[in-house]
């Protein structure tokens, strides 16, 4: 049995038996483990599905027929069987976004769908619906000189040091980006993998810019859109900044099934303590990329 | 055949009187932000808001009084008619008991 490869995630060390290059390596021990192997045929209990999940308090079960089924237990382990026709490409994408944020849920950390990137010393986290350009936003502050902290899964939780703050880890060192999106922020297609058969977007490698520790999370954006032709940030408070942010989970529809109402709701109420959140919203006409960092960036680096 | 007739009647939903003195149940988290309430029933697991009237009416069932006392206190408090106060506070508590929020001293 070969060696493992050891990497690290959202702060987590992985031993994992599926190399993912995507990942940065680390030395330190591991705390969760990724393996192949057989998993019991009682999981699967809908063999008709072409795409099938379950969770309940001590498990996450997701298959896709014909790439492979995925057992995420405890919070540790991640048991992957693969059919022969699976794609390796495929499987990763799933096993790091949804099933590492299953396990990231049974750990009790808060998950936000969006991207984060470092201001100064805090970090900011975009959020919103699908499309909404999270990541094209993150891209264009990276050209501007910001780091990057993590793309599509935000992994927010409380460290033993700073235990007032809440802190975002650093996940993907990549941002997810469509055809158009590269093109506007100003990156070369060519050479890019492609994410994955099923999507358009493509994986833009971040090095440099890939900010590797844990910041403190000083605001959460909601990214939205509108019929009128201005730019406006407005700050959100009450039962509607709760609603809005429970609306941003990232898998929000686990939260219930996996048991952890309490969890967030405890989360949400410290995190509201020290991290203010906005709702922004562009002209839906069209992106205006470069007007839309501007004043985000005024907006927020001037609170 | 007496049995039957017992249960029937306690079947039937309680009534709201302006003597009733409603508590909140335990099984609940609830946290004020800023102005207003959330909740989360751990009965039913469901997560629910207050704005600040709801609040504040809220925030007197800790105080173990009627719900007529309930009434006069939000009368001194909020620029609002008689009438529309009652319909409002009957509404509301009306709502809490339906979703299990709240009990009366009869029903714990």
């Amino acid at each position: 049995m070969p060696a493992p490869f050891i990497y690290k995630l959202f702060g987590f060390t992985i031993a994992s038996e599926l190399e993912c290059p995507e990942l940065l390596p680390s030395d330190e021990q591991p705390e969760v483990r990724i393996s192949f192997g057989t998993i019991p045929t009682e999981y699967d209990e809908n063999n008709n599905l072409k795409a099938y999940w379950k969770a309940t308090p001590d498990y996450f079960f997701f298959t896709l027929k014909n790439i492979s089924k995925f057992l995420v237990t405890d919070g540790k382990n991640i048991l992957i069987e693969t059919s022969p026709a699976a794609e390796l490409d495929q499987v990763r994408l799933f096993l790091l976004g949804t099933c590492f944020g299953a396990l990231m849920h049974q750990r009790g950390l808060f998950l936000l769908h969006g991207s984060s990137i470092v201001l100064e010393e805090d970090c900011i986290i975009f959020t919103g619906p699908v499309g909404v350009g999270k990541s094209t936003i993150a891209a264009a502050f990276k050209n501007k000189g910001y780091q990057v902290l993590t793309d599509d899964v935000c992994a927010i939780s409380f460290s033993h040091v700073e235990s007032e703050w809440p802190m975002v880890y650093p996940g993907y060192p990549q941002l997810k980006l469509t055809p158009a999106s590269l093109k506007k922020t100003h990156h070369n297609i060519n050479q890019l993998q492609s994410v994955s058969s099923d999507t358009d977007k493509y994986r833009l490698p971040i090095i440099n810019e890939f900010h590797t520790a844990p910041s403190r999370l000083r605001a959460i954006c909601i990214l939205d859109t509108h019929d009128v032709d201005t730019f406006s940030l407005d700050m959100l408070y009450g039962t509607n900044k709760f609603q809005q942010l429970m609306k941003n989970i990232y898998r929000g529809s686990l939260v219930n099934e996996l048991g952890l109402q309490r969890k967030y709701f405890k989360n949400f109420i410290a995190i509201n303590k020290k991290t203010e959140c906005y709702h922004f919203h562009r002209p839906n006409k069209s992106f205006l990329l470069n007007e839309s960092v501007t004043f985000l960036e005024k907006a927020l680096i001037a609170v | 055949m007496n049995d039957d007739l017992l249960n029937k009647t306690k079947k039937v939903k309680m009534k709201l009187s302006h003597t009733t003195i409603l508590k909140k149940k335990q099984a609940l988290l609830e946290s004020a932000i800023d102005n207003e309430t959330i909740l989360l029933s751990i009965s039913n697991e469901k997560y629910y808001g207050m704005d600040f009237i709801a609040s504040r009416i809220w925030s007197l069932l800790d105080n173990n009084i009627s719900i007529q006392a309930i009434i006069t206190i939000l009368l001194t408090e909020f620029k609002v008619s008689p009438i529309e106060c009652e319909n409002d506070v009957m509404d509301f508590l009306e709502n809490l008991v339906k979703e299990d929020l709240v009990t009366t001293d009869n029903h714990p």
